[in-house]
């Protein structure tokens, strides 16, 4: 089976960090990019300027609260070009707000999943991520 | 007051605990009534919210503080001694007393208090019903009972009131020298005894008549008639009589005066007609003398004094002419009546037109005068200004039974009685007093000059609609918009149905203006700092959980990463610093829900809460203790946000398990009972209490009573059950049971639920 991509759109480096522990924890062999606002996930994904031999990821982990173009602008976006939506996009938030769950829904997400505050939660959560959409889930062809 | 519930509704092994249940009844009707629980102490440890709009007092102010503190310092013995009754048992099964308490602004008022005491306990409940306005209209009802007195000990007239059997009820001053009886042997006689024999079947066949049919034609006329003394001699006199109801009892009263003197000197004229010209002349009432048509031929100087105008204005003039349109005709029958010679004399009162577009009332007497031969030669009439008499008799007849119906139900009044000059007839109430004269000094003046200009301006077309017949009321602001009132005029009839005058009552509502203003204001204060505080609570917890998150997860990874690789005391920090930040999660946590819990974003539906209640009970005891024993009795479906009301179950039902000794098996008993419009629920367990002076206390945000090892929590649950409970429009609270443990009770609207 060939090396999974997972493209993480995070600010905070924090988080970004507590992934890779998790993936690494769980020994998955996944490859993760991380990218810390929207414009730039735009341009990974588009392989523009510093991207332009970025590979098209299995999967988008995509952060609400981002610096310059925001989560549900970014989701808009991929959605919104025939080149992109056929990505899974997963919401991986810490709002739990009903009117983000539905706005991002309305967007056409494939997912949202509020980040667990403690660390087992967490660290499972990243694993079942990858089980279900990694390894279970039928992906669109490349 | 009104008598509490009886206790025999509810099992007897729990009569206190009935009582605390009537406490908790009344509160959740959202009583008007002062309800509070003291101990023995006197210290009060709850309170309900109606000492808020009563007195200022909030629950706060007043928890811990000795009611002692808060009575009127003269009240203060009497109400030790009664303690000492009640707490001896001495006071009866109901003690009640009245007593005064300071509200915030240092002003007291009046209450009248029932008292029950819990001997095992020392508890002691108060229940008290706000009494000041009735303490203030008994004495506005001494005062007018004294003004009463003074007016009829001062009159010239006899002023006699019996009731409907015709005993004697009052006799003044008078009374004993016109008739020679003392009041203590008039009072209780009838009034037969006060006329001859020969009068007797007439008046009683008259009254009979009034008694059956209401026509009553002495009522509000005058007539002459002989009464009788004491020692059964004979006098004329004149007699005006009333009727007026008290307690539904029919009540008359005359005022007769003794015009022995008036009829010997109407007969020296008529014997010495040559002498008429100069006791014509000089008579000091008012004389005509009138062709028997009614043109009038001679007037004497009183009269013309009474009218204001010379006399070459009067005569030649008919006599119809000088009175009032509406009763020009002076009687036709009664004065053919008179020259056919069937009758002597006639009495009549009429409204006078005097000079400058004035009006007096006067008494006419009309007397026919013979030629020797018999025939009719002329009218003699004499004219008494009575405007003043008429108007004291009105307002006696008043000032007995009206007033005291009146205003002993309408503190803080004023009523006017005007006539159809707006002249004022009565005034009675405080506000005519705060203008700066007495009150009684200023009737018989027009409106115009008693009231502030602007208020007559303002009440002008009011008074005249009266006037005109209609009834109107309306609330009125005084024109420096400081005051409020209650304004309701209306016509006054006679006994035939004419309007003779008006009638203005106002009532100062503006203290209940004020409160109401007061209270939108800060209910509108309230909700938009409510909502402020929910909307940071809200924003707070969601920006704490994010670095936070950071904090406890990589204190996890380096637990679980370098555990048992740095020296122990390494160890031990991480474990307090994992601790702690997971204590932080767990209040952030329960801040989000609580101020979700606010946030009303839920439409209301229909909740059947026995199913959710079981529901949860079950969710409960199998993750607290699957031992415990949570019985749901009948409960309604209401109105409401079903997950809100999960969560006021689930905090409920949970503290319920969680507070209860280790070493016994939790019970739990969920119950509701429909009291009035609001459904109270309760929810009992057989935990470890709660000491009443935490009552409050308990519902407020991170208030804890015991340390998180001896029960976990971080103390929020309450505080969000509060929340969904007010959010539904009702109020919670808690109360230990007498028998151990703590029952919460809490109240739901009971809305109509659409089927």
């Amino acid at each position: 089976m060939t090396e999974r991509r997972i493209l993480l759109v995070e600010d905070n480096a924090g988080d970004v960090r507590l992934t890779r522990e998790a993936l690494r924890e769980a020994d998955l062999a996944v490859q993760l990019v991380a990218v810390p606002d929207g414009e730039q996930a735009l341009a990974f994904l588009r392989k523009e300027g510093a991207h332009h031999d970025a590979r098209r990821p299995d999967l988008i982990l995509l952060d609400l609260n981002l610096p310059r173009k925001n989560g549900l602008e970014v989701l808009e976006e991929i959605k919104g070009d025939p080149e992109l939506r056929r990505t899974p996009v997963l919401m991986l938030t810490t709002s739990s707000s009903a009117r983000d769950v539905s706005a991002c829904y309305d967007r056409g997400v494939n997912c949202y999943v509020v980040k667990p505050l403690d660390l087992d939660d967490f660290t499972g959560l990243v694993q079942e991520i990858n089980r279900f959409w990694l390894e279970v889930a039928r992906l669109p062809p490349h | 007051m009104t008598p509490p519930p009886s206790a025999a509704t509810k099992s007897p092994p729990t009569v206190s605990l009935a009582g605390g249940e009537t406490l908790a009844a009344r509160l959740s009707t959202k009583t008007h009534d002062l309800l509070a629980a003291a101990g023995a102490d006197r210290r009060l440890t709850w309170t309900n919210p109606a000492w808020q709009p009563l007195l200022g007092w909030t629950a706060a102010d007043l928890g811990g503080t000795s009611y002692h503190q808060l009575l009127h310092p003269d009240d203060l013995e009497r109400v030790k001694a009664f303690e000492r009754d009640v707490l001896d048992g001495r006071a009866g099964d109901r003690p009640e007393i009245e007593l005064r308490l300071r509200g915030r602004d240092g002003a007291f008022r009046w209450f009248s208090f029932g008292v029950s005491h819990s001997p095992a306990d020392g508890l002691v409940f108060l229940s008290g019903k706000d009494i000041t306005a009735r303490k203030r209209s008994e004495q506005e009802l001494l005062a007018a009972e004294e003004r009463f007195r003074a007016v009829t000990g001062s009159t010239r007239d006899a002023i006699v009131s019996a009731d409907a059997g015709g005993q004697i009820i009052f006799w003044n001053a008078r009374a004993e020298e016109v008739f020679g009886r003392p009041a203590s042997e008039a009072l209780g006689m009838s009034l037969t005894d006060l006329m001859p024999e020969r009068y007797r079947d007439a008046h009683r066949a008259g009254v009979a008549r009034f008694l059956a049919t209401g026509d009553g034609r002495l009522m509000g006329s005058t007539a002459e008639l002989e009464g009788m003394r004491a020692d059964g001699s004979e006098f004329p006199l004149e007699l005006s009589l009333s009727s007026w109801t008290q307690n539904g009892e029919l009540r008359f009263t005359g005022a007769l005066r003794d015009v022995s003197n008036r009829v010997s000197d109407r007969r020296a004229l008529r014997e010495a007609e040559e002498r008429f010209a100069g006791a014509f002349e000089g008579a000091a009432v008012g004389l005509m003398l009138a062709a028997p048509d009614g043109t009038l031929l001679r007037v004497n100087h009183a009269l013309c004094e009474l009218t204001g105008r010379p006399g070459n204005a009067l005569t030649g003039r008919s006599l119809d002419e000088l009175l009032h349109p509406d009763e020009r005709c002076v009687d036709d029958d009664a004065l053919r009546a008179m020259l056919a010679g069937q009758t002597q004399r006639l009495a009549i009162e009429r409204r006078l037109l005097v000079a400058d577009d004035g009006v007096k009332v006067v008494r006419i007497n009309l007397s026919l005068i013979r030629s020797t031969d018999g025939e009719p030669l002329h009218f003699v009439g004499q004219i008494e200004d009575i405007t003043e008499r008429r108007g004291m008799v009105e307002a006696l007849t008043l000032s007995e039974a009206r007033y005291e119906g009146l205003m002993a139900h309408l503190p803080d009044s004023t009523m006017h009685l005007f006539d159809d000059e707006l002249r004022l007839l009565v005034s009675v109430g405080d506000r005519l007093r705060a203008h700066g004269d007495e009150a009684q000094a200023l009737e018989g003046r027009r409106l115009e000059e008693v009231l502030p200009p602007e208020s007559f301006e303002r009440m002008a077309g009011h008074y005249h609609a009266a006037l005109a017949g209609e009834s109107r009321s309306f609330d009125l602001d005084s024109s420096d918009g400081t005051a409020t009132y209650w304004v309701q005029t209306a016509p006054l009839r006679d006994d035939g149905g004419r309007i003779i005058g008006g009638m203005a009552l106002s009532r100062d509502i503006t203290a209940r203006r004020d409160a109401e203003r007061a209270l939108e204001d800060r209910a509108r204060e309230l909700e938009r700092s409510n909502a402020e505080l929910e909307e940071f609570a809200y924003v707070a917890s969601h920006d704490l959980s994010e670095p936070l998150r950071m904090v406890s997860s990589y204190l996890q990874l380096l637990r679980r990463r370098y555990h048992g690789e740095l020296d122990a005391d390494a160890d031990e920090f991480i474990d307090f610093a994992v601790d702690g930040a997971a204590r932080m999660r767990d209040l952030i946590d329960d801040l989000l829900t609580y101020s979700r819990a606010g946030r009303g974003d839920d439409a209301l539906e229909p909740v059947d809460t026995r199913a959710l209640a079981e529901r949860i009970a079950d969710g409960v005891a199998r993750v607290e203790h699957p031992e415990a024993r949570v019985t749901v009795g009948p409960l309604p479906t209401v109105l409401g946000d079903e997950q809100g009301l999960g969560q006021l179950f689930q905090n409920l039902i949970g503290n319920a398990v969680k507070f209860v000794p280790t070493d016994r098996v939790p019970e739990i008993e969920v119950s509701s009972e429909r009291v009035g419009n609001v459904w109270s629920f309760a929810v009992a367990d057989n935990g470890i209490g709660l000491d009443p002076a935490y009552a409050d206390r308990i519902f407020r945000m991170f208030q804890r009573l015991h340390t998180r090892d001896q029960y976990p929590g971080t103390g929020i649950g309450l505080a969000i059950a509060k929340k969904v409970v007010e959010r539904h429009g009702g109020t919670i609270w808690a109360e230990p049971r007498p028998e151990g443990g703590t029952r919460f009770h809490f109240t739901l609207p009971a809305t109509q639920v659409p089927a």
